[in-house]
């Protein structure tokens, strides 16, 4: 456990200067984001009421209150975390695929380590998990920064503050990832979780039997897919004869069975088929 | 004792190992000898478990492999397996973090041996550089046995000589060495067993102190014998 915890950390370090500069990112452009609108509102409220002499109820009457909910629904607001997203995406495979392909073989190194080899699927399977966590709490976290700007800028009279829940609630990716009843977070999380493993284990078979791999891996993950759609193709079938919590409910037993295959099979290929 | 009883591995239709048996004792330095492609890189691969073999069984001191039973062995790859960025003395750190055998005096001794510095970062050394650095995170374990791919492939003439002292130093001393080689004339006076190598099947196997005193061979003069007939 203790080499387990080694590891994890050993993974997180080597993409924290990316990480960070990711998450530095997102600060970027989402204050960028807040000031540019926040600076704009200020130009159309001073030229209303300067210029053309409205008075501040005409004005909110016709333009409504700046708030963050305008903002968190913009797609600039939005961009950096779905950079943020897709980089971490592509880090999913790209976490395998450096140990092969970098500069110097460092599977070498990582499979000659004195752990279970399954460890190394687990410790890097954590890093996904701790950077979509991790960017999540850094975007609530900053969220309240971001109303601050907005309050530095735009006079209370005008403004209409949110609570942290409301900004949560009002941008999208977080009202998926952030859920308010822990069952459909378990859910969202556990679709996740379930689609990183299946992603792992087709690595691993790609790396295990190589060209003949990529065909295998892309079978399996094509078969990985039908099989969790499958209760909505049995729904079409039987002509919605179940509820779609039921259906859902189905899919997620399905990920789950599909999971602990991938994790056997892992296990399996780490041990006997893979190849430096 | 690492023994290998007819292992035989195949990439696809190609036949890389043919039933490959040969033992490599402790305290003994065993040589496999083969042109490029007999199967040597493979065979030390298979004994780490980095890549699969059809056939066959490996024990190390009786155990089939396993984690625990790996960490009585180190291995020597012929290319560096640190990561670029890593300064030697992070590579220590990391070697340190996971192998309970790690000895870090030693590792510090074999720095010192071949004038490296712990502040040199992995990618900018030298190839020879490389090589030594490569055999020290070897060599600093606590391990019984020490597997080797080509030592010297590539490397300048002073660089061979101060790895080649390794092998006649304390460093290697009752330890089991299997190293593989097409270069054997750097090393023929050090080596104890030699195992001659051809498309994947062992073609000779033998003492070399036995077949200089009885037959008073060279192990160049018995790979001539084997190779060319």
């Amino acid at each position: 456990m203790k080499l387990f915890g080694k590891l994890v950390n050993f993974e997180f370090m080597r993409f924290l200067p990316i990480y960070i500069t990711l998450l530095v990112i997102v600060f970027l452009i989402e204050a960028a984001s807040v000031i540019f609108y926040a600076f704009m509102v200020k130009s159309e409220i001073t030229e209303s009421i300067v210029k053309h002499g409205l008075s501040k109820e005409q004005f909110l009457q016709d333009n409504g209150y700046a708030s963050m909910i305008n903002i968190l629904s913009s797609f600039i607001f939005s961009l950096p975390v779905v950079i943020a997203a897709v980089t971490i995406f592509i880090y999913i495979l790209f976490i395998w695929y450096r140990d092969w392909l970098g500069k110097n073989t460092f599977i070498y190194r990582l499979l000659m380590l004195p752990v279970k080899r399954i460890q190394l699927f687990f410790s890097k399977g954590a890093v996904i998990l701790m950077l979509v966590f991790g960017l999540v709490a850094f975007q609530v976290a900053i969220l309240p920064v971001m109303q601050v700007i907005l309050k530095l800028i735009i006079p209370v009279d005008y403004r209409l503050d949110l609570t942290t829940q409301g900004m949560v609630r009002s941008l999208y990716y977080l009202r998926f990832l952030l859920p308010e009843n822990f069952i459909d977070f378990i859910i969202n999380y556990g679709f996740g979780i379930a689609f990183v493993i299946v992603l792992f284990t087709m690595i691993l078979i790609e790396r295990s039997y190589r060209f003949r791999g990529v065909f295998i891996a892309a079978f399996y993950g094509i078969g990985a897919l039908i099989l969790v759609f499958s209760p909505y193709i049995l729904q079409i079938i039987m002509k919605d004869y179940f509820f779609d919590n039921e259906v859902l409910w189905m899919q997620f037993a399905i990920a789950i069975v599909l999971s602990i295959i991938s994790i056997f099979l892992s296990n399996h290929l780490l041990n006997r088929k893979i190849r430096v | 004792m690492i023994k290998l009883t007819g292992i035989e591995k195949r990439y696809g239709r190609k036949s890389i190992l043919n039933g490959i048996t040969f033992e490599a004792d402790k305290g003994q330095i065993t040589c496999l000898i083969g042109i490029n492609g007999a199967g040597k890189t493979t065979i030390l691969q298979s004994i780490m478990g980095l890549t699969p073999y059809q056939k066959g069984e490996i024990t190390i001191d009786g155990e089939k492999l396993s984690p625990e039973v790996m960490e009585k062995v180190t291995y020597i790859p012929d290319a560096m397996t640190l990561l670029p960025k890593m300064r030697i003395k992070d590579a220590f750190q990391f070697m340190s973090d996971f192998y309970q055998n790690w000895n870090d005096e030693r590792a510090k001794e074999i720095l010192k041996f071949f004038k490296l510095k712990e502040e040199e970062r992995i990618s900018q050394l030298s190839k020879g550089n490389t090589a030594k650095v490569n055999l020290l995170m070897g060599l600093a374990m606590d391990a019984d046995y020490i597997l080797m791919d080509e030592p010297f492939s590539g490397i300048d003439i002073f660089s061979r000589e101060q790895i080649a002292d390794v092998f006649s130093s304390h460093l290697v001393e009752d330890r089991g060495v299997i190293i593989t080689t097409h270069e054997i004339s750097d090393i023929e006076h050090l080596i104890d067993k030699a195992v001659l190598l051809a498309d994947g099947v062992v073609r000779k196997e033998f003492m070399t102190e036995q077949v200089r005193e009885e037959e008073a061979k060279s192990v160049i003069d018995v790979m001539r014998e084997v190779y060319q007939g």
